[in-house]
């Protein structure tokens, strides 16, 4: 073989491997969610009526034992509203040793409705399989146009039902549940301490059903002014379930891991005064700039929907949410 | 396209060349590094020039038993109309990598094979991706030398594309909805649907007329793929899916010649005269237009390498330019 024949090779391969090197998943590689295994998939209903929600879909009857909730500091998905039930198996109680990551039995299911200007469009299941910690499925279930039934999308829709909506890809749902231990969010002794009206609920509630297997002594409230109070719970519910310091390995269907060690979720031990919170022992200096809120990454994050670099939360929003924004925004300029 | 050759620039000549500006003094140890590794291929006059995105690798004057392969990288954001009621537009960050070879089998005929392979991370609805791997459609393709003078030829082409089976369970039961390869169709700027069209067989006849002149070149190209379904899944009832599918792409475009280095800018139109797949209802733009520059240079005798964009400029694409990187040997 000649000179240039015998350097042929090396310089396809060389043309070939750059390519694959600067890939698809080595760029914005923190988005990529695995699929679900098509077994986990298959074992979900094809549709909500079969789930266990209702006692009769069309009438709007919740089926025995399911529980609306309602968690105090709320998921920004840009102005949806939302409704939310719980179903523990009969007799079984949530293992609450860990007050910061409760374990809920095998078989209690989740679900969370969305609606937008005025259209009833998914409603989200997300359900216990197994003991492991990854035995969790998830699905939304897309509404039809008579509301009479939903009806499972895996992948997703976009733009949903004629509304701005777009309901995730089964594979999304572990970008933001896949960040806890528990891999339940909104539904922890901190967001379920608050005077809601009978029939959701509460911490309070909980307790006197039995239901927790170690019950708190008392609730478990931030000591702050309400300012604070609302910023850091805020943070706590929009940004805590992946910037938090506890989170799994990402392994299994794990996604949107952050690169930095913020820590923005409330824990029952830390709730004594601000300076305990994650919040302010990992963020304060860095990304949360005390006095200075147009100068806080946070602030920027939250006031962009750009992509590069991603705007916070980088799933599940296409609209600032402008109130979020500017609790934040005045705890910062209070902060010292 | 062909380019025509280029004028011969020994190596010593290059490396004085960029060491006369003491200010690109790192420029040209770069190169001489570059040309210490391929120079020995040097005295051998012409050579074939990686094209990608300007259209089909053509073969040179034939001698038989000459032949050429290009290794092209295609990269960058697409996005796409999507006849589905789940997302009527699809996105994604897409790398296709082609292998295009051809052979000289007589003077006046050459055989030819494409092999595309799309790597893409597609976009999903609330923000995050998955990525899908995707074979094109391997093609093979016999191109005739109908005509040549003095400074024009007119080349016809013949190309058969077979969709390869494969893929996930989703994909299995949906093979109208491989996203990667119809990101990797629009990123291309809709020029090479044969290689691209899920589902679909591609028959492409295709003329080419080229004129050189000095150190200036013009070609013009019309393919005709007719697109036939061989795996229609199970769409959506809503979705229209057509047997027969029936795309044209027209080009223009000019070429100069200086060093070791040729310019190239080409415009491409395509047209979707009979859609493959259509959302009942909806109705996007039915062409495209594309702007195509390309940079080649001739590393050496038998060596060279290109860098190109599809620049989308009308029609039915919006996204991002796509940037293509490739690497053309022959012998």
């Amino acid at each position: 073989m000649s000179a240039p024949h015998r350097r042929l090779p090396p310089l396809l391969a060389l043309a070939a491997a750059l390519p694959a090197g600067a890939g698809c998943q080595t760029f914005e590689s923190y988005r990529y969610c695995p699929e679900l295994p098509g077994a986990q998939l298959a074992a979900l209903p094809a549709r909500l009526s079969e789930t266990g929600l209702y006692a009769d879909l069309r009438a709007g009857a919740l089926a025995p034992e399911v529980h609306a909730y309602r968690p105090a500091f709320e998921l920004w998905s840009d102005g949806a509203g939302k409704r939310r039930w719980i179903w523990l198996p009969p007799g079984a109680r949530i293992d609450t040793s860990d007050m910061d990551s409760w374990q809920f039995p095998v078989g209690t299911k989740l679900w969370k409705e969305f609606s937008r200007d005025g259209v009833r469009v998914e409603t989200r299941l997300l359900q216990r399989t197994g003991p492991g910690q990854g035995d969790w499925a998830t699905m939304a279930y897309l509404w039809n146009d008579g509301d009479s039934e939903a009806t499972a999308a895996p992948d997703g829709v976009e733009d949903a039902r004629g509304t701005p909506h777009d309901v995730p890809a089964a594979h999304e749902c572990m970008g933001c549940h896949g960040g806890r231990p528990a891999r339940v969010l909104g539904f922890s002794a901190i967001q379920l301490t608050h005077d809601d009206p009978p029939g959701l609920l509460t911490l309070d509630e909980l307790r006197r059903r039995d239901l927790l297997t170690a019950p708190p002594a008392g609730d478990l409230e931030l000591h702050a002014d309400a300012g604070a109070r609302a910023a850091l719970g805020y943070l706590h519910a929009n940004c805590g379930h992946c910037h938090n310091q506890d989170r799994p390995a990402r392994t299994g269907l794990r996604c949107f891991d952050p690169e930095k060690p913020f820590d923005f979720l409330l824990r029952a031990r830390e709730l004594g005064d601000v300076t305990q919170t994650g919040a302010y022992r990992t963020a304060r200096g860095q990304a949360i700039k005390p006095g200075d809120p147009g100068g806080s990454d946070v602030v920027k994050r939250m006031n962009d929907r750009g992509r590069f670099p991603p705007s916070m939360p980088p799933l599940g929003s296409e609209r600032i949410d402008d109130h979020g924004l500017a609790l934040v925004r005045a705890w910062i300029q209070g902060l010292r | 396209m062909r380019p025509a050759a280029l004028p011969e620039t020994p190596a010593g000549a290059a490396v004085r060349s960029a060491r006369k500006t003491a200010g690109f003094a790192h420029l040209a140890r770069a190169g001489m590094a570059l040309l210490a590794l391929v120079g020995p291929a040097l005295s051998r006059p012409g050579v074939a020039q990686a094209q990608p995105g300007a259209g089909h690798a053509q073969p040179r004057a034939g001698t038989p038993g000459h032949g050429q392969v290009t290794l092209s990288s295609r990269m960058g954001m697409a996005k796409s109309p999507f006849p589905s009621p789940e997302a009527r537009e699809i996105s994604g960050v897409v790398t296709s990598l082609l292998l295009d070879g051809q052979l000289a089998v007589t003077p006046a005929l050459a055989l030819a094979l494409r092999l595309p392979l799309v790597l893409a991370g597609l976009d999903l609805p609330a923000g995050g991706a998955r990525a899908q791997t995707s074979w094109g459609h391997p093609e093979v393709a016999a191109v005739l030398r109908l005509r040549e003078g003095a400074a024009t030829r007119l080349l016809g082409r013949l190309a058969l594309a077979i969709p390869l089976p494969g893929g996930d369970a989703a994909l299995a039961r949906r093979p109208l909805d491989n996203q990667a390869l119809l990101l990797a169709d629009a990123q291309a700027g809709h020029h090479d649907p044969e290689l691209y069209a899920p589902g679909r067989l591609a028959l492409t006849p295709s003329v080419r007329l080229e004129a050189t002149r000095g150190r200036a070149a013009a070609f013009g190209e019309l393919e005709l793929p007719l697109l036939l379904a061989v795996a229609r899944g199970t769409p959506d009832a809503r979705t229209e899916v057509r047997r027969l599918a029936i795309t044209s792409a027209a080009s223009a475009g000019a070429s100069l010649s200086w060093w070791r280095l040729r310019g190239t800018a080409a415009a491409w139109l395509a047209v979707d005269v009979v859609r493959a797949a259509e959302l009942r209802g909806q109705a996007p733009a039915r062409w495209t237009l594309t702007v195509d520059p390309a940079l080649q240079l001739r590393i050496t005798g038998h060596v060279g390498a290109a860098l190109s964009a599809t620049i989308p400029v009308a029609g039915a694409l919006s996204a991002a330019p796509a940037v293509a990187v490739a690497v053309t040997g022959d012998w």
